[in-house]
Parts: C-alpha cells; sequence; structure tokens
C-alpha cells in the first residue's frame, strides 16, 4: 500500500518536475526566441541604419548632382538668353501690334533700347478691326511686319483662330496666375484693368457719388451718363456680359434702367473718361487704364466705390513665323520681367504679376470677375436681349 | 502731228488712272462678294449686300447722308458763293487777307474741328451757350451740338473753303467784255451779277456742287465725332462700325460703300450732261480781258462785315478754341469766370509732350513731304487728265473722267482696305512705304485737282491752241507755254488744296502706314484716341500753321500776278 501511494507520490512529483522542467525550459526557450528576435531586430536596425546611412550618402550626392544639374541648367538657361540676345541683336529690331497708348508705348521703348542696346523696338498703334485686316494682308501675301501683337481679350480669340499666334513658353510666365495663360501656351494676359464708374469730382459731390451699381442707373443721372457703345463696342458688350453674373437676376432691370438714362453712347470706353472730365456728363463707365492718366494730370475725376468689379484681361503674344522671332521672344521676356510689370503698374495699370498703382490697390480685392470672351452668336443673343441699338 | 502727242498723252494718262483706279476698286468689288476677307478661303456670294440690305439702319443711315449731305451744301454754298464773288471781283476792302484767311476752317484737323464746336455749342459746357444764356436771360440752352441740324452747320463750314477756292479761280479768269456790254446796255449790278456772271460760273457752281455732295457722302469726322454719341447714323459711320468690329465685316462695309458709289457716279453723269456743251461755257478767248475789280460803292462794308464775320465765326472761334485747348492744363469746363485762373496756369507742356514722341517727329517730316511732293505729282498728272477729258475726242473719255471721280466717293477707311490689299499683292516693294500713302492719296482725291483744272479749262477758248498749232507747235509745246500759263489759277487753286487735304488725311492712312511712314493727322487721331486731347490741340496749331504756310509760299511762287486764290 505503501509503495503504491509512494509511487505514486513519486509520480506526482516526478510529473510535476516534468511539468516544472517543461514549463522552464519552455520559459527558458521563451527568452532565448525574445533574445532571438531581439537581436534580429538589431540586425534589422543595424541594417536599416546602415541603408539609411547608405542612402543619406546617395542622397547627398544626388543633392550634390541636382546642385550640379542646376548649375548647368542655369548656364545653359544663360547662355540660351545670351544666345537669344545675340540673335534678336541679329535681327536688330522688334516690331509690336499695340493698342496701348503712345505715350506709354514710348516709354517702354525708351526703356527696352536701353536695355538691349542694337535693338530697335517700333510700334504700330493699331485696334480692333483695321489691326485685324493688317494682321489678315500680312499672312495673305505673306509679307510680314509684326512679331508681337498686344491687345483686347477679344481679339486674340480670333488671332489663335486664324492660326496667326506663335506658342511660346516663357521663363517669365511663372508668377502669373493659371487664369490669365492660354491653354496652349499661345498668349497670356499681361495687363488686368478693370471697368469702374467714375465721375467728375467738381458736379458731383457727398452723397451723390454712386456707391453701389443701383446707384448708378438713379434716374437723376439722365442725359449725364456716358458709356461705351455695347452695340459697337466689344468690350463694353463683355462688361454687360459679366454683370450678369454680379447682378443675377437684377441684370435685366439694371438694363433697362441704364437704358432709360439716354446715356451719352462713345465709340469705346477711353472717350468716356473724357466726357466725364470736361463735364460733358457726370459720371461714365470706363477702365482703369483710361482713367489713369487724368487722375495722374489731377484732372476732376474720381472711382465712385462701386463693388463688385470685372476685370478686361489685355493680353500679348508672339505672331507665328515672325520675322524677328528672336527679337519677338526677348521682347515678350522683357515686357512680362517684374521690372517692366512694374514699371507698368506705375503707369496706371494693374498686371497679372500681382502690381497696382496705388490709386487702384484699395478695389483689386474687389474685382471678382473677369469677362469671358462671346463667340458672335452668343454676341448677337446678348445684342437681342439688351434691345441694341440703343439709339 | 499735235494729234500724235496729245494720243500718246492720253494713252498714258489714261494708263496711269486706270491702274490708280481700278487696281483697289476691282479688290473692294471681289472683297464685297467674298465670303470672307480676301485672302482668307471663302466662297463667291451675295451674302454681304442682302445683310447690309435687309437691315433697317441701313436705310435710315442712307437717309440721314443724304440730308446731311445736302444740308451741309447747301450751308456750303449759301456762304460761300458770296464770299467768293466778293473777295474775287468786287473792291471789299481787305479782300487780299480774306483770301487766305476764309480757308482757314479747312486747315484745322477736321476732329478737332469738330470737337472746338461740341465746346462752343454743347447745350451743357458750350461757351456760346453760356455766353448767350447770361446776357439775353436764356432759361435754356439756344444750341445743341448733339442734332442733325448742327452736324450739318459745323460741316457746312467745313466747305465754305471747298466752294471758295473751286469758285474763285472761275471768277478772276472771267471775261469781263461781257460784264462790260451788260453794263453798257443799261443792267445794274444786281441783274448783271444774276443774267451775266452766274450763268458763266454755272460749270465750275455744278462742279463744285458735285464735289461737295460727294465728299459730305464720304466724310467722317463729325458723324463720328457729333453724331455717333447722339445715335446719329450716317452711311459711312455705320461703315465704320462694320469696319470697327473684330473680325471686321469689310464685305458688308464695301457693300454698304457700292451705294455711296452708285450715288456718286450718277451725280458726275449728271454733271457731264448738264456741261455736255462745253463751248457755251468759254469765257477766255483770246482777245478777252482779264477780270477786273467791280466797284460795288457802300455795299463793299456790307460785303466786308460779311466776309469778317464768316472768318470769325468758321475760322477764329474754332482756332481760338483749339489755341486754349493747347496752353491749358486740360480740356474742361470752362466758365468766364474760371478762364483767368485756367489762364494763369497755361504752359507749353502739351507741345512738349506731343513733340517729344517719335511718331509725331517722324509724322512732321513724311506728312510735309506728302503735302509738297504728293500735291505737285498729283497736279502735273490731273492737269494731263483734265486736258484730255475736255479737249480730246477719243471715245472713252467720259469714262476716264468718271473712273477718275470713283475712289473719292468711297469711304476712306474702304478705300484703304482696297488700296492695302492691292499693292500688298503686286510685286512692287513700296507697301509701308510713304510712297505707298502718297499713291493711295492721289488716287482718292485726284477729283479735287481735277475739278481745279477743268473749269479752268473748259473757259479757254480753243483759238488759243489753235494759234499755237497753226504756228507749227507741237501739243505738248502748245500745253506746255499756252495752256500752263491758262492754267496757272487753277493748278494753284487745286495744289493748295490737295496740299491741305494730305497733310490731313487720316481713315486711309491708318491702314497704310508702318513704323517710319507714320503722318502727323494719323499721331493726331491717334493722340486723340489716347485722350490726349491737349496734345492733339497743340499738333492741331501746328499743322494749322504748318498749312497756312504752304498757302502763302505757293501763293508766292505762283507770282503775284497769276495767284488764283
Amino acid at each position: 500500500m505503501v509503495s503504491t501511494n509512494l509511487s505514486i507520490v513519486v509520480s506526482v512529483i516526478a510529473l510535476l518536475v516534468a511539468a516544472g522542467g517543461i514549463t522552464y525550459a519552455s520559459i527558458r526557450l521563451g527568452d532565448i526566441d525574445s533574445v532571438n528576435s531581439n537581436l534580429v531586430s538589431k540586425v534589422n536596425s543595424i541594417s536599416s541604419d546602415v541603408t539609411s546611412l547608405k542612402s543619406q550618402i546617395g542622397q547627398l550626392g544626388q543633392q550634390q548632382a541636382d546642385r550640379l544639374k542646376a548649375v548647368e541648367a542655369e548656364l545653359a538657361e544663360r547662355k540660351a538668353r545670351e544666345a537669344l540676345i545675340d540673335a534678336a541683336r541679329k535681327e536688330g529690331k522688334v516690331t509690336i501690334y499695340t493698342s496701348q497708348t503712345i505715350e506709354q508705348m514710348e516709354a517702354l521703348k525708351k526703356r527696352f533700347e536701353a536695355t538691349y542696346p542694337g535693338i530697335t523696338m517700333e510700334f504700330i498703334r493699331a485696334l480692333g478691326g483695321p489691326l485685324t485686316e493688317r494682321l489678315q494682308t500680312e499672312f495673305a501675301a505673306n509679307k510680314r511686319v509684326g512679331d508681337v501683337v498686344q491687345g483686347s481679350q477679344e481679339d486674340f480669340v480670333v488671332y489663335k483662330e486664324r492660326g496667326w499666334l506663335e506658342k511660346y513658353l516663357s521663363p517669365e510666365l511663372k508668377g502669373i496666375p493659371d487664369i490669365y495663360k492660354d491653354p496652349d501656351g499661345m498668349n497670356v494676359a499681361a495687363r488686368i484693368p478693370f471697368y469702374v464708374v467714375g465721375y467728375n469730382t467738381k458736379l458731383v459731390t457727398g452723397v451723390d457719388v454712386p456707391k453701389t451699381w443701383d446707384d448708378v442707373v438713379n434716374p437723376k443721372w439722365k442725359g449725364k451718363f456716358s458709356i461705351g457703345d455695347p452695340f459697337v463696342h466689344p468690350s463694353t458688350l463683355v462688361w454687360f456680359d459679366a454683370m450678369k453674373q454680379v447682378l443675377g437676376n437684377k441684370w435685366a432691370n439694371f438694363v433697362t434702367q441704364m437704358r432709360a438714362l439716354n446715356p451719352r453712347l462713345q465709340v469705346s470706353l477711353t472717350p468716356v473718361v473724357k466726357q466725364i472730365v470736361t463735364g460733358e456728363v457726370s459720371i461714365g463707365l470706363t477702365l482703369t487704364s483710361s482713367m489713369f492718366p487724368e487722375l495722374a494730370a489731377g484732372n476732376p475725376v474720381a472711382v465712385a466705390p462701386v463693388e463688385p468689379l470685372v476685370a478686361l484681361p489685355n493680353k500679348i503674344a508672339i505672331l507665328k513665323n515672325s520675322p524677328h522671332p528672336n527679337a519677338a521672344k526677348l521682347y515678350f521676356d522683357w515686357f512680362l520681367s517684374d521690372a517692366t510689370m512694374k514699371f507698368l503698374a506705375e503707369f496706371g495699370d494693374t498686371v497679372s504679376k500681382g502690381y497696382a498703382p496705388d490709386a487702384y490697390a484699395k478695389y483689386i480685392p474687389s474685382v471678382k470677375y473677369t469677362v469671358r470672351a462671346l463667340t458672335e452668336r452668343e454676341s448677337d443673343a446678348l445684342k437681342k436681349e439688351m434691345g441694341l441699338p440703343w439709339n | 502731228m499735235h494729234l500724235d502727242g496729245l494720243k500718246v498723252s492720253a494713252i498714258i494718262a489714261a494708263a496711269i488712272i486706270s491702274f490708280l483706279v481700278i487696281t483697289p476698286l476691282a479688290w473692294l468689288m471681289f472683297g464685297s462678294f467674298w465670303s470672307k476677307s480676301p485672302g482668307i478661303a471663302g466662297e463667291l456670294t451675295a451674302a454681304n449686300y442682302v445683310n447690309a440690305y435687309s437691315d433697317p439702319l441701313s436705310y435710315v443711315a442712307l437717309f440721314n447722308s443724304l440730308i446731311y449731305a445736302v444740308g451741309a451744301t447747301t450751308v456750303a454754298f449759301a456762304l460761300g458763293v458770296p464770299l467768293a464773288w466778293a473777295i474775287v471781283r468786287t473792291n471789299t476792302p481787305f479782300r487780299r487777307f480774306f483770301e487766305v484767311a476764309v480757308i482757314l476752317p479747312y486747315m484745322i484737323p477736321g476732329i478737332l474741328y469738330a470737337v472746338a464746336w461740341v465746346f462752343l455749342l454743347s447745350p451743357k459746357t458750350g461757351l456760346v451757350n453760356i455766353f448767350l444764356m447770361r446776357t439775353l436771360g436764356l432759361g435754356g440752352a439756344p444750341f445743341d451740338i448733339f442734332t442733325m441740324p448742327a452736324m450739318i452747320w459745323v460741316d457746312g463750314l467745313t466747305g465754305v473753303p471747298l466752294v471758295f477756292l473751286l469758285l474763285s479761280a472761275v471768277l478772276r479768269n472771267q471775261d469781263v467784255t461781257l460784264e462790260e456790254a451788260a453794263l453798257i446796255a443799261g443792267s445794274n449790278k444786281f441783274e448783271l451779277l444774276r443774267r451775266i456772271t452766274l450763268p458763266i460760273i454755272r460749270p465750275a457752281i455744278l462742279a463744285a456742287l458735285m464735289l461737295s455732295l460727294t465728299r459730305y457722302l464720304e466724310l467722317f469726322e463729325v458723324p463720328a465725332i457729333i453724331g455717333l454719341p447722339s445715335g446719329i447714323y450716317v452711311t459711312t459711320t455705320l461703315i465704320y462700325r462694320k469696319i470697327e468690329s473684330v473680325p471686321p465685316n469689310y464685305g458688308g462695309g464695301t457693300a454698304l460703300a457700292v451705294t455711296l458709289l452708285a450715288i456718286s457716279i450718277t451725280l458726275v453723269y449728271l454733271y457731264r450732261l448738264l456741261t455736255r456743251r462745253a463751248e457755251r461755257f468759254t469765257t477766255i478767248v483770246g482777245k478777252s480781258k482779264k477780270a477786273s475789280t467791280l466797284d460795288i460803292g457802300r455795299w463793299r462794308y456790307a460785303a466786308f462785315a460779311y466776309c469778317l464775320t464768316i472768318f470769325i465765326v468758321a475760322g477764329i472761334l474754332p482756332l481760338l478754341m483749339l489755341t486754349l485747348g493747347s496752353v491749358l492744363p486740360y480740356w474742361g469746363i470752362l466758365s468766364f469766370e474760371s478762364l483767368p485762373e485756367a489762364l494763369s496756369k497755361a504752359s507749353f507742356k502739351h507741345f512738349d509732350l506731343a513733340f517729344s514722341l517719335t511718331i509725331v517727329r517722324r509724322g512732321l517730316v513724311n506728312s510735309f513731304f506728302l503735302a509738297v511732293v504728293g500735291a505737285t505729282v498729283a497736279m502735273i498728272l490731273v492737269s494731263f487728265v483734265g486736258y484730255i477729258t475736255t479737249r480730246a475726242t477719243f471715245r472713252g473719255r467720259g469714262v476716264l473722267e468718271a473712273l477718275s471721280f470713283t475712289p473719292f466717293s468711297v469711304p476712306g477707311l474702304v478705300m484703304g482696305v482696297g488700296i492695302l490689299w492691292a499693292y500688298v499683292t503686286l510685286p512692287i516693294g513700296i507697301i509701308g512705304t510713304v510712297w505707298v500713302l502718297m499713291l493711295a492719296y492721289i488716287t482718292r482725291f485726284m477729283p479735287y485737282g481735277l475739278r481745279a483744272v477743268t473749269t479752268n479749262i473748259v473757259q479757254i477758248h480753243r483759238e488759243l491752241e489753235e494759234a499755237s498749232r497753226v504756228a507749227g507747235a507741237s501739243w505738248l509745246k502748245t500745253f506746255r507755254h499756252i495752256m500752263t500759263p491758262m492754267l496757272r489759277p487753277g493748278i494753284v487753286a487745286g495744289w493748295i488744296f490737295l496740299s491741305i487735304i494730305f497733310l490731313r488725311e487720316v481713315s486711309t492712312s491708318i491702314l497704310l502706314y508702318q513704323s517710319g511712314s507714320e503722318v502727323l493727322a494719323v499721331a493726331a487721331y491717334s493722340l486723340f484716341n489716347d485722350n490726349k486731347w491737349e496734345a492733339v490741340s497743340a499738333l492741331g496749331v501746328v499743322m494749322t500753321g504748318i498749312t497756312l504756310l504752304l498757302n502763302v509760299v505757293a501763293r508766292k511762287l505762283a507770282g503775284s500776278t497769276a495767284v488764283a486764290v
């Protein structure tokens, strides 16, 4: 009995011992495992360190290489630029078709010729239909004169359609918002004047100064309001189109009220300023670029705080297969350069690189809309809707 | 022998005229039947005409054009005919001075002449209105510049010098034996005027009428400056509207211009019909006496007052406005109270600005060249053509005359397109130079020179040439020694006129000039579009001065005895 009991006890002990051993062994083995895994992870981390060191070393090399490349690229660019200037100088001349004022263009000519001695800048002030006709004849007869063309956005639709524009991705395009760039790289808006209501400061004072678009079409301006003739002047018509967005469902009423003012209709928005300054009318719709010279001269005209405002992009492009292609590129780059853009701002232009004359700076945030180019059919429909012609 | 010379000259002159006129016109006609601008692929179509003539505005504009042309011609003649007679034929005091002075309105650039009148007659700011309202105590402005009658008035005044120049050459060459006969027969002086003088100068009057009507149909400046803002369209401003749009509708513009062309060709035809029996108007015969001065007694003071009034109203007032505009700080509200203050700020800074511009400096040289050389070349050409169309008896001389007249009735902008197309396609490298401008000016304004010489030639009896021929002189020699001296008044009148026009031409030049061939009038027009009215006024004052100078020099060179105008 005792022996049976003992054997049971021994067995139990043996079992216990075995269990303990097993447990111990298993615990030990686990330790080894963890040590092992530690070791592995350490090795891994070392190897990753090595990799990262390696990659860091690689990156350093890459950076070095990149830097080298950048230097090379810059050198190449500088070389290309030198080559461009050289080639332009060989061409000796660049001819610009432009809608900018003679005074502005003469000032630009002086600056350009001072920057690039040996290259003469000629300009021909031409607008609208006659300019299109000149270009048409030049291209048809293959007797080319113009290298660069600058003018209203609407006209560029026709130019592009007729294949007169050259693609050119100028290095100076950076810094200009994409909305001002042609998706095909064929032109870019540089000067962005906007439409403003101007008033004669001697005839209109205090509470009479219009503050809202409703004030502008107030019957008290009957016979005293001037605007470009939307039937004739495309840039005035596109403003009415943009005003649809500004005024929403009040637009139709706005147009009716304006027509009831019996406005003095001008061939463009520029003479409107003169009408205001001379006192022929009291208020009128014009462009910032047209108004600036009168403001600068201290003549009795001011911008009425009517908002929001609409912008009218003015574009520049190189003409296809122009007679002086290198000088054209050089001028294009120079025109869009910060220095020239700042200079234009001093001349009263708001530009797509963000500069603006002090007189207009505070209105920039209110410029929330941009005119769109209308197709012929859209123009006709709009004219019908507005009941044009008005007189 | 002489006939050969005449024939050869006739053929050469006809060839030149035909070339000058037909090339651009052919392009224009083609353009009016082409669906796109010439040069772009398109097709033959009548759509331009259908569109142009289905627009009711076309008819309104045409009707306005006719009223305008007839109205302004009436004003120009009512004022101009008595003026010419008083200055050329009577002993009105200071008539030598008035001879030059009355041309003044024509020397002022067209755009500025219109602007100056806006400043005189505007209901709000017009000085004349302000003055009259003040002195007469009126409640409202008596005049409104933005109306058809005012437009007619202003442009009628620009026509007075035309009437004067065309008629004075004829009046001066008039044979006085008829008048003397009438006086001996007991006519009084008014009867003399009515029954002798007027019938004798009838061809010249008819020619001037025809020219004047056509000119007003084609004229652009006053209808643009005064008419467009007031909504009064005439055919030329309607054409302008079509051409100014992008893409330009030249086909439609040309289709409209064809109406004006048809009207003026009818006028030429009528004129030829009325002056067919040219001999009837011959007044210079071998034994004739040169016109003498008629003593009109105390009426001469009335005549003097009349000349002075026209000189002041048509010339001095607008020129004064122009001069003020060029020295005052800016064109603006001028009241009689603010004038002294504004005058104290007067300066020459606008002159400085204007003449600092490259385009103005080049324009000065080019315009001067075109006025002097261009007018001379033109007068040499038209003297031959004029002689041939009145003297030679070959078939088609009527066609030649009508041809020379055609470009005149095509609005300048439209004609500029035709000339551009014509010379850009021809293999002669004159496009973009002053030479193409000269050709364009000669082509367009030949009729002025032609009228001046032909009315003169018609008066000269053949017997003088016949005598020369009998004496054995060749035709050219006869032309040189007999005709040219007799024609001198007409040639000088034509030259002066053409040089003035060449100096002020804008609408054709706009399409044809390039950098290097800028002209003053285009510079003025561009500056005007830039709102630089002050600088334009400065330019206008200088241009008026140049014209005046040319005029005086031409008279001096022509010799005092032969001075025509």
